[in-house]
């Protein structure tokens, strides 16, 4: 009896492994990588790193044909350097806006100084 | 045999220059571009503390870049290059992060700092207006003050001025009440004296007396003219204070010296008259005309006879 049910068990869990949701690494990059690039401010995303985000949509668009093609390594590295162009596109957002910030401070010093010298 | 053996021989060798070839090729211009970036990010301070996890991922991925390379797996060499050079672009922007912070706080330090000095330029001055507003307070104190003392000089002045004008008035009064007093002993000459012919003249009332006696050619008085004189003496001894004046006149007959000693005579005599009657010599002054004041013509009888006088001034 015990062994009967562990069997079971073992089969239901085989089962549940080789479900779609389980089993299609590719797949699942690819969603995170769409996710990922979704959450990206486009005008935002435009301004800081106009290339890295253009190669990332450019390797997401890969990835999906490549899925389409059934080809899951070459999706799952191309949803790969898709998320990873994301990455840089995010760093290079908070760069840019630290940057402007560095921009805005300075603006301001000086300011501060022509006032006190007037 | 020997065929085969020559062409398995040149088989092998092509098949070991082949496999020469193709375990060293040469590596691609990306691919070494890649590394030297990666060399230079190592070296970057900055990179290195805020982006060591992907310099790391980018070092295996350009490592397995170079074996895919050298083992011909394209496929497997573009993603690696892709992955190691997009590693190195992370690692850079977080370094680039890195500075701009510690710019920000380097620059947040030097606002504060500014701000702090303009603060401190304010409080001064702040504590300058107040000095320049209590200055200027002080002098409107100063200027008060100096209103306040004019007033008071002016006041004094005022006080001043109004008892000038009152001594001027005390004076006016005074003046009138003399006037008055000397329009009244006027009168009173004029009343007393009314016998003798008199005219106003800027020393005081004069008496002409054109009808006094005298012997011809002399000071000798005659014998009616004491009569004639006596009103004015017993004036005289009334008035103690009075003061008078006897100028004797003749007509332009004779000589001019001698006119004009017997005309001091003749007042001298009048003068000596006076004086017999208790009169003051110090009262009486005699002088002698002459003929240099005459009232009429000399030409004919009648106007000599008026120029030959004795006017007697009483004196204000």
């Amino acid at each position: 009896m015990r062994i009967a049910f562990a069997m079971a068990a073992a089969l239901l869990g085989g089962a549940l492994m080789a479900s779609p949701a389980f089993a299609d690494p590719a797949r699942d990059n690819l969603l995170r990588a769409e996710t990922q690039i979704q959450a990206l401010n486009p005008a935002d995303s435009s301004a800081a790193a106009p290339v890295d985000y253009r190669n990332a949509m450019l390797r997401l668009d890969e990835a999906r044909a490549a899925e389409g093609r059934n080809k899951d390594d070459e999706s799952l590295r191309r949803s790969n350097e898709a998320m990873l162009y994301a990455e840089i596109v995010q760093e290079k957002i908070k760069l840019h806006g630290l940057k402007r910030t560095v921009s805005e401070i300075e603006t301001g010093i000086a300011t501060l100084r022509r006032e006190l010298v007037s | 045999m020997k065929y085969a053996l020559k062409s398995a021989a040149a088989m092998a060798a092509f098949s070991f220059i082949l496999a020469g070839c193709a375990s060293a090729p040469e590596p691609s211009p990306r691919l070494l571009a890649a590394e030297a970036s990666l060399r230079v990010a190592k070296s970057d301070a900055d990179t290195m503390e805020s982006g060591r996890a992907p310099l790391e991922k980018a070092e295996i991925a350009l490592r397995d870049a170079r074996e895919s390379y050298m083992g011909r797996e394209t496929d497997n060499y573009e993603h690696s290059i892709r992955m190691g050079e997009g590693y190195m672009q992370l690692a850079e922007a977080r370094g680039g992060q890195l500075e701009a912070n510690r710019k920000i706080a380097s620059l947040n330090t030097e606002r504060a700092d500014i701000v702090s000095e303009a603060r401190r330029l304010e409080v001064a001055r702040a504590e300058a207006a107040t000095a320049t507003a209590q200055a200027a307070t002080a002098n409107a104190q100063a200027a008060t003050a100096t209103a306040r003392a004019a007033t008071v000089g002016a006041e004094a002045r005022a006080n001043q001025s109004a008892t000038v004008a009152a001594a001027a008035l005390a004076d006016t009064a005074a003046a009138r009440a003399d006037q008055a007093a000397a329009e009244a002993r006027t009168d009173a000459l004029r009343a007393e004296l009314a016998g003798y012919e008199q005219q106003k003249t800027a020393l005081g009332v004069t008496l002409i007396l054109r009808d006094l006696q005298f012997t011809s050619g002399s000071a000798v008085l005659g014998a009616g003219a004491q009569g004639r004189l006596a009103p004015l003496a017993a004036f005289l001894a009334k008035q103690p204070d009075a003061k008078i004046q006897i100028a004797g006149h003749t007509d332009s007959q004779g000589g001019d010296a001698a006119n004009m000693d017997l005309s001091a005579r003749r007042a001298q005599s009048v003068a000596a008259y006076l004086g017999s009657t208790g009169v003051d010599m110090s009262r009486i002054n005699a002088i002698g005309m002459g003929e240099t004041a005459p009232t009429s013509t000399n030409d004919t009888a009648a106007g000599r006879a008026i120029n030959r006088r004795v006017e007697v001034t009483i004196l204000d």
